[in-house]
């Protein structure tokens, strides 16, 4: 009876210590800097391929989906580039649609919230369809 | 109660202490008599009192026990035996819980460091990051430079420089462009404008590079272009080589 109390107390003592351990390597995992700047670098440089596929695409289709992509730009950037992008004025043309090819960071400070990227961009440019025309059949027309 | 039942008692027999005066100091005094009383009546109505307790702690003993441990009023026997099933299920699931709980912990934390953006150590090994931007440029700036007369010592530098796929790509390039070269005279200047790593584990990486190239033909106006490349690189002997390049 006392053995397996014993016995008890022991598997419970170590399967408490193994908890723990586990508990406190998560933690160390959880909190390492090095981990953590890494992974900020992964959503940087994610979040950064994005910004610029934005920033370099452009439905112009029609006034109103031009005004929506500045929108997009003025959301992806910020400081004097999104003051100057929201000074862009909305009209109908060309359009452009980017794939960002490659894109690598060359600094990041955490801290500051900043980091420099550069990227390979490739832009597909598509001229804009003639507007359509009013119906002209059987109709008088002023000449 | 039992206090009472002595008082009574004590009441009814007939007493050797004077009688009180009057009834109520009489009552007074017993009643005070109740709450110090004398020693050995004190003591009396606490061996009772004890006596008793034991008596009940003994009649308890039977089920009171299981009743307690169970909760569940079950009768004796079973309730002694489904208590030992309750602890024992109890302790198992303490112990499947702290080893389950502390397999999750050591896998998450595994997880942790084992992720793709964990074994990555672009810029995180700051050192290493360094090091393979400066070779992977100075390396590309010292091929793609090049006179008509020093295509040998960019070829000699190139052994040093590339390895595997570039090197066979940069033997073709040059084999291709020496007769022009010499016939041309054309100069080739590079110059490495941005250097990111893209990714570094251990000793291979892969780089993303910007190259400014400036050609002059004999003696007339230089012309520029950019190039981009991606790179790749391993780490052989002492320094970093390109073993892969491809324009961007």
């Amino acid at each position: 009876m006392k053995r397996a109390k014993t016995l008890t107390v022991t598997a419970l003592v170590v399967a408490l210590g193994f908890c723990g351990t586990g508990a406190w390597t998560y933690a160390q995992a959880r909190t390492d800097e090095e981990l953590a700047f890494g992974r900020e670098r992964d959503t940087a440089l994610a979040e950064g391929r994005d910004r610029l596929t934005v920033l370099n695409t452009l439905d112009a289709s029609t006034r109103e989906r031009a005004t929506a992509g500045i929108q997009a730009w003025r959301d992806a950037s910020t400081g004097p580039l999104r003051t100057e992008l929201g000074r862009t004025a909305p009209t109908v043309g060309a359009s452009a649609r980017a794939t960002v090819t490659e894109a690598a960071l060359t600094a990041l400070d955490a801290r500051a919230g900043t980091a420099k990227l550069i990227a390979t961009v490739r832009v597909d440019v598509t001229r804009a369809e003639p507007p359509p025309r009013p119906p002209t059949a059987n109709a008088w027309r002023p000449s | 109660m039992a206090s009472a039942t002595d008082e009574g008692r004590r009441t009814a027999r007939p007493s050797t202490r004077p009688r009180p005066r009057t009834r109520g100091g009489g009552q007074r005094a017993r009643r005070r008599g109740l709450g110090h009383g004398r020693r050995g009546e004190g003591r009396r109505v606490h061996r009772r009192v004890r006596r008793r307790g034991l008596g009940r702690r003994g009649l308890d003993r039977g089920g009171g026990d299981a009743v307690g441990a169970d909760g569940t009023g079950t009768t004796d026997r079973p309730g002694r035996r489904s208590a030992t099933v309750w602890r024992r299920a109890a302790l198992a699931a303490a112990l499947t819980a702290l080893l389950l709980g502390g397999s999750g912990f050591f896998y998450a934390a595994h997880q942790l460091r084992s992720a793709p953006s964990a074994r990555n150590q672009a810029l995180t090994d700051t050192g290493a990051t360094t090091r393979v931007s400066g070779d992977v440029a100075e390396g590309l700036a010292r091929v793609f430079s090049y006179t008509p007369a020093t295509t040998d010592a960019a070829e000699r530098s190139a052994r040093t420089v590339l390895a595997g796929r570039a090197a066979r790509q940069y033997a073709d390039l040059l084999a291709q462009v020496r007769a022009k070269l010499a016939e041309q005279r054309i100069t080739l200047a590079t110059q490495t404008v941005r250097t990111g790593v893209i990714e570094l584990d251990g000793d291979s990486a892969r780089l993303l590079v910007f190259l400014d190239q400036t050609s002059r033909r004999d003696k007339g106006a230089a012309t520029s272009a950019a190039a981009q490349l991606t790179v790749t690189a391993k780490y052989q002997g002492d320094r970093w080589q390109i073993v892969d390049i491809k324009a961007r």
